[in-house]
């Protein structure tokens, strides 16, 4: 008895996940399609589908933000290309999206400042994002904390040659995960997703505005209030705006 | 044969545009009045828009009406590639009795189609017994503010103001009038003013000066028309000329003089000679006499324009706008136009738009407008187009706000707005090729090079890029927190528990050191009796178990060199170094050489052993 459930469950399970894998390719393919006929809001819909499913994937954001691009949504679609800059900031097809949004948007990306040459730097190059400085910190610490301990329980001193690298290793990672830490759970940035945001002086819709935002600014949500958010400007000005005028990243 | 045909070819190429641009063909009907007596004369004018220059009216009901007079006259005008044909003909009629009349409708046939106008009701009164005068008014412009200049009373003493009576010696009648179609005007409005020099005789050689307009803007509207009128039975030869006057400021404005200078054919008698009254005198002869015909400056009431709403420019008159897009839907850098004309009566060349500003959409080029003038007789007409060149630079739909035209009509005495159309634009996303030309600054290239000016977003990611989660799983996170954390955490719990290790054996070190002396001190109490070998080795353990214990090390099996090196190393003072190191070596020699005369009493050899300890515990 216990032998055939335990078969049953078994067929089950083997046949599960190439159907759902088969479905969420069809996914991916209508919305491409429906992209490419100029459907835009209909590809938005499939790729919404794949991400109702779990897919968390920086590649799938960056169609939805070319699509919201296409359909005149520069709030929505810088939002979607710096989430997709979060999760794959190495992508110079992502980097170039944005850059080229900001440019549209009238921003000046290369302002001149005292670090312009070291910011010429593609630093982003060497870029991981939350899960890959997790995974590799982790891994890297382990091995370095192995080390150590093997040399202390055999009683003679590690080799240098394996530990400085290792330190360096985890250095780095260890960098780029308190930076990614930092921006997933402390930064609490956002996007101005509406044309002509006021930005009022207390959360309130008969509030006298201090200033318009407009579509694509960049916020930082400082605190919330029912439907309103306190939010802080580029430029250092605060006030609060409605929740659904912005997206956050 | 040939050429001749390409020649038709090419001409019929070059004209096509043209003919197929003329005008829609129209007839116009007007009399300069509908009520007059026997004794005076009307005034019909047929005006034939559009069609070839042959086209003729058809006018019935001629019966009532004897033609006195008439003129024609032909305009062949090309504006903007149309091509408008006007052909005038200016009748002078006069009735044969009293009754009410109809004129027409008066026909044209013009390329196989008839057109035809509205009949006109015309009423004729029995004559007066004093002769009327009444000087040519004008034919009744539409729309404007009939003339409030009083009619003059009849009679030849009575003219029109400023003209001096003529010479009793002439024949006819030659004089000037100067008239305003309104004395009373708001500042920028249109005022017609006209000026007709009136010949009952021949005129050689004759000058016009016309006034200068000094307060005036003016514009001519019709250079010169010519017809004959019936004044108190005698015909005149009527030259008209009319020019819109549009005042620039407000106040007593006066037009000017007009003045004519001309030949006059006047005839005259001699007188008989030697006063015969029989002689019935010479035939008389004529002769040309140089005149002047003078008209006074007219005077005209010009008021300020009420306070104005903001937007207005300047305009006065009666207009309308309109706009037009070319193209509602386009691609990223392509252009659509913008078209606003502006048509009305009035000083349509003062029209202005306010300027159409870019937006983050569309990147706005204003052109120059074009003005099209229309001069009539009713005045200055015609429109003013405006075009503005729109370069999409953002995708997305977007909406042209409307233009708002503010003018002033003098006859509702008030300010109109006039609003264009709201345009709703899509721009798709989609850039056409092009070629970006730099300044020609050389760029760093390498690592260091910008990233190239995009023309518009990358391409999609392909489906396959897209169906894998970058994201860790909760419990996935978990273990990999565990994993980072856990590695330094299980180091440092290692290295805790070793010192806690060494630690625990140095105290359990310093103990045993601590108590080496009392131990040996201990185990002399316990030694059995020197006789034996049992007793030596007793004595020698004690000694070799307190250095053991001590100075923590296996000194079971030291030998005396090896006790005397350790304790120098200790830096035990020589002389108790001596004393032990003879001490061993005694109890080996007793124990094992079997001396054992020259033991010592038992008592003395513990003590000196206590002693010796004592002073090694000492120095350590």
């Amino acid at each position: 008895m216990k032998k055939s459930i335990l078969f049953i469950l078994f067929c089950f399970l083997s046949f599960l996940p190439p159907v759902w894998a088969e479905t969420t390719g069809e996914m991916a393919l209508q919305a491409q399609k429906n992209y490419e006929n100029k459907d835009y809001r209909q590809a938005l819909l499939g790729w919404d589908s794949l991400r109702s499913l779990g897919i968390i994937n920086g590649h799938l954001y960056y169609n939805v933000a070319n699509a919201y691009w296409r359909l005149g949504e520069v709030g929505q679609a810088l939002r979607y290309l710096l989430k997709a800059k979060r999760l794959d900031p190495r992508d110079s097809d992502i980097r170039a999206n944005i850059f080229f949004i900001e440019e549209q948007l009238g921003e000046a990306p290369n302002k001149e400042d005292v670090l312009v040459t070291f910011k010429k730097i593609p630093w982003y190059k060497l870029s991981i994002n939350f899960f890959q400085s997790l995974k590799a910190t982790a891994i890297l610490s382990a091995l370095l904390f192995g080390l150590f301990l093997f040399s202390k329980i055999k009683g003679g001193k590690a080799p240098r040659k394996w530990i400085w690298p290792l330190v360096l290793l985890v250095t780095f990672t260890g960098i780029q995960l308190i930076l990614r830490i930092n921006e997933t759970y402390f930064s609490n940035q956002a996007v101005v997703i509406k044309r002509a945001v006021p930005l009022l002086s207390v959360p309130s819709a008969q509030s006298p505005a201090r200033e318009e935002l407009k579509e694509g600014d960049l916020l930082n949500v400082r605190k919330k209030q029912g439907n309103y958010r306190l939010v802080k400007t580029g430029s250092g000005k605060e006030g609060w705006v409605q929740a659904e005028q912005i997206g956050s990243i | 044969m040939q050429s001749s045909l390409k020649t038709i070819f090419i001409a019929l190429f070059v004209i096509w545009p043209f003919v197929l641009q003329a005008e829609t063909p129209s007839i116009e009907v007007r009399v300069d009045r509908d009520t007059l007596t026997t004794r005076e004369t009307l005034n019909l004018s047929i005006v034939i828009k559009g069609g070839s220059a042959l086209s003729t009216p058809d006018i019935p009901n001629r019966g009532n009406f004897d033609v006195v007079g008439q003129s024609t006259g032909n305009a062949i005008e090309i504006i903007n590639g149309q091509m408008s044909v006007t052909k005038s003909f200016d009748y002078v009629l006069k009735p044969r009795g009293k009754g009410n009349f109809t004129i027409g409708p008066i026909k044209a046939h013009i390329e196989g189609t008839t057109y035809s106008s509205s009949p006109i009701k015309v009423t004729v009164l029995e004559d007066d017994q004093k002769p009327t005068y009444q000087p040519a008014i004008p034919p009744p412009i539409q729309g404007q503010r009939p003339t409030t200049q009083p009619p003059p009373p009849p009679g030849w003493s009575d003219h029109p103001s400023g003209v001096s009576p003529p010479s009793s010696q002439d024949r006819g009648l030659t004089f000037l009038t100067a008239q305003v179609d309104k004395n009373e005007a708001y500042v920028g409005e249109q005022i017609l003013f006209t000026f007709r020099l009136y010949s009952g005789v021949s005129l050689a050689n004759a000058q016009l000066s016309l006034p200068d307009f000094k307060e005036f803007i003016s514009e001519e509207l019709i250079k010169e028309r010519k017809y004959q009128v019936d004044l108190e039975g005698k015909r005149y030869a009527v030259n008209e000329w009319r020019i819109a006057l549009f005042s620039t400021k407000a106040g007593k404005l006066a037009t000017g003089p007009s003045s004519v200078k001309a030949s006059v054919s006047s005839i005259f008698s001699r007188r008989p000679p030697f006063n015969d009254p029989f002689y019935r005198g010479f035939p008389r002869t004529q002769r040309m006499v140089p005149k002047t015909f003078t008209a006074p400056s007219v005077t005209i009431e010009v008021k300020n324009l009420p306070p104005a709403p903001q937007g207005f420019l300047g305009l006065v008159g009666n207009f309308k706008i309109s706009s037009h897009l070319t193209q509602d839907v386009l691609n990223l850098g392509d252009t659509t136009n913008l078209e606003v004309e502006v048509s009305g009566t009035g000083n349509i060349n003062e029209a202005n738009l306010p300027p159409l500003a870019s937006t983050p959409f569309f990147k706005v080029y204003p052109g120059n407008p074009s003005l099209d003038l229309r001069k009539s007789l009713q005045g200055l007409s015609g429109k003013k187009k405006f075009t503005y060149a729109l370069v999409a630079d953002r995708p997305g739909e977007t909406t042209i706000p409307s233009m708002n035209l503010y003018y002033f009509n003098p006859q509702l005495e008030k300010y109109e707005k006039l609003s264009t159309t709201q345009e709703t634009v899509r721009i798709q996303g989609r850039r056409r090729q092009e070629k970006l030309v730099t300044a020609g600054i050389d760029e760093p290239g390498g690592m260091f090079a910008p990233p190239p000016r995009a023309l518009d977003l990358r391409e999609l990611k392909p489906p396959s890029d897209i169906l894998f989660s970058q994201a860790l799983a909760p419990w996935e996170a978990l273990l990999w927190w565990i994993l980072l954390l856990g590695s330094p955490v299980t180091y440092l719990g290692f290295g805790i528990w070793e010192k806690g290790k060494k630690r625990a054996l140095a105290q359990a070190d310093d103990k045993k050191r601590s108590k080496a002396f009392k131990r040996a001190k201990v185990a002399l109490g316990q030694t059995l009796k020197v006789d034996g070998g049992g007793g030596f080795s007793q004595f020698t353990g004690v000694l070799k178990g307190y250095i053991s214990d001590r100075f923590l090390i296996k000194g079971a099996a030291l030998t005396p060199l090896e006790v005397e090196r350790l304790l120098q190393s200790k830096r035990i003072p020589e002389e108790v170094v001596r004393r032990m190191v003879y001490l061993l070596e005694q109890l080996d020699s007793w124990k094992y050489g079997g001396m054992k005369n020259n033991l010592p009493p038992e008592t003395e050899l513990k003590t000196e052993i206590t002693n010796l300890l004592r002073e090694i515990e000492k120095a350590a």
